[in-house]
């Protein structure tokens, strides 16, 4: 059998079923780019030496090596979770939760490779998960944000309603969790401040916002100095809510940001020292609002849907600095 | 779509009371007719070797990995 042998100067960090990331694999194929894609169901593939000291990462499988040392390595591209949830749930056997938490763990390993430009740091996009954070530096930036507070009682929730019949509610983090075959998550809620006020909250804090009515949802994709908006509509209108709980009927239209909204975007990502920024913006009468950054954010279906060149711009911006 | 974990309601979070509950998905999230290849770090429409990123009958994007809503970066691991 013959072997092959990659030394790549890009690394993509996923799993098989990160189609957005088959995109940025074929436009490095189509330049010529040494790479490889090492996602987290294919470990038991591959034979696997590290060697920090080196730094040095080894994979052997039948027929193909992948040789990655900092020579060589010039571009990693993240497309990990920055803080698994599911590992040490009772859904998985003990062998699952052990296998989960440690190929993750592994994936954060290649920190070693200092060098690298990363896609985004698991740092970075450390920092810049954390809601509270995200809308303090917008704000200082110069972004309008929602009234917002962080609370655990009822106090808190009429302090940001003001006499709002209704306010906005989600998690400090994503709401996921799972009991009996059961998966729950939570979306952005729209609620009657009154039922929130009466309702159970001391156990965990949890986001609660003024509610913004008749306001365009944008999605904002920074890869570098590019910048992609499209605006998400149902039937042409507005989405009241949480534009995902209508996301099958969802359009989405490239939009065109005013320059010194996309300038903030820019400056927000750069400021969390990522490379890669997918922000929630909500327009209300002309007024931009910030509602949230994702670092590891999905963009795959604004090229399918929006026609925006989302994979090109991740290829330049990998390929950027060989 | 909605189904009841058989939490106590009236104890309820209300992250947990707003929140959507549904099976936890358990199946194959393979995309029939095409198969992933190690090497070259894509999924392929089977017997032809061809992307199935430029196939006109792939899989439609969605907003999630997996179109599964486990948070923007599949926390679930």
């Amino acid at each position: 059998m013959t072997e092959d042998r990659i030394i790549p100067q890009v690394l993509l960090l996923a799993s098989r079923f990160d189609f957005s990331c088959d995109y940025v694999v074929a436009e490095l194929r189509r330049r010529g780019t040494p790479y490889f894609r090492l996602n987290s169901e294919d470990f038991e593939r591959f034979a696997i030496v590290a060697v920090p000291s080196e730094p040095g990462v080894y994979l052997h499988a039948p027929g193909l090596t992948v040789q990655l040392t900092p020579e060589t390595l010039k571009t990693i591209y993240f497309r990990r979770a920055v803080y698994p949830q599911e590992p040490h749930t009772d859904k998985h056997s003990v062998h699952e939760q052990l296998s989960r938490s440690h190929r993750s763990a592994f994936m954060r390993s290649f920190m070693v490779f200092d060098s690298c430009k990363w896609i985004n740091h698991p740092a970075a996009s450390y920092k810049a998960e954390h809601k509270a954070v995200q809308l303090s530096v917008a704000h200082k930036l110069g972004f309008n944000i929602p009234r917002t507070v962080i609370t655990n009682n009822s106090e808190g929730i009429l302090q940001v309603a003001k006499g709002d019949h209704t306010i906005a509610v989600k998690g400090l983090e994503t709401v996921l969790v799972w009991e009996r075959g059961l998966e729950t998550f939570g979306y952005t809620s729209l609620v009657d401040t009154e039922f929130a006020e009466h309702s159970h909250l001391s156990s965990a804090p949890l986001i609660a916002q003024e509610a913004l009515e008749n306001k365009l949802d944008l999605r904002v994709t920074v890869v570098g100095d590019q910048i992609f908006c499209a605006s998400v509509t149902s039937s042409g209108n507005p989405i009241r809510g949480d534009w995902r709980l209508e996301k099958t009927d969802a359009e989405f239209k490239p939009f065109d940001l005013p320059p010194d909204i996309s300038e903030k975007c820019l400056q927000l990502t750069k400021s969390f020292g990522l490379e890669f920024g997918a922000l929630d913006l909500a327009a209300q009468r002309g007024t931009y609002f910030f509602l949230e950054i994702n670092p590891t954010g999905e963009w795959g279906w604004l090229v399918d849907q929006a026609n925006l060149p989302i994979d090109k711009a991740i290829a330049d911006s990998l390929v950027a600095n060989q | 779509m909605k189904e009841s974990a058989n939490r106590d309601t009236a104890l309820e979070h209300l992250l947990l009371a707003m929140a959507k509950t549904y099976p936890a998905f358990t199946g194959d999230l393979s995309p029939q007719g095409y198969q992933y290849d190690l090497f070259r770090g894509v999924w392929i429409l089977n017997g032809t070797g061809s992307l199935l990123i430029e196939s006109p009958n792939r899989p439609r994007t969605m907003t999630k990995k997996k179109d599964i809503e486990t948070g923007e970066d599949q926390k679930a691991e």
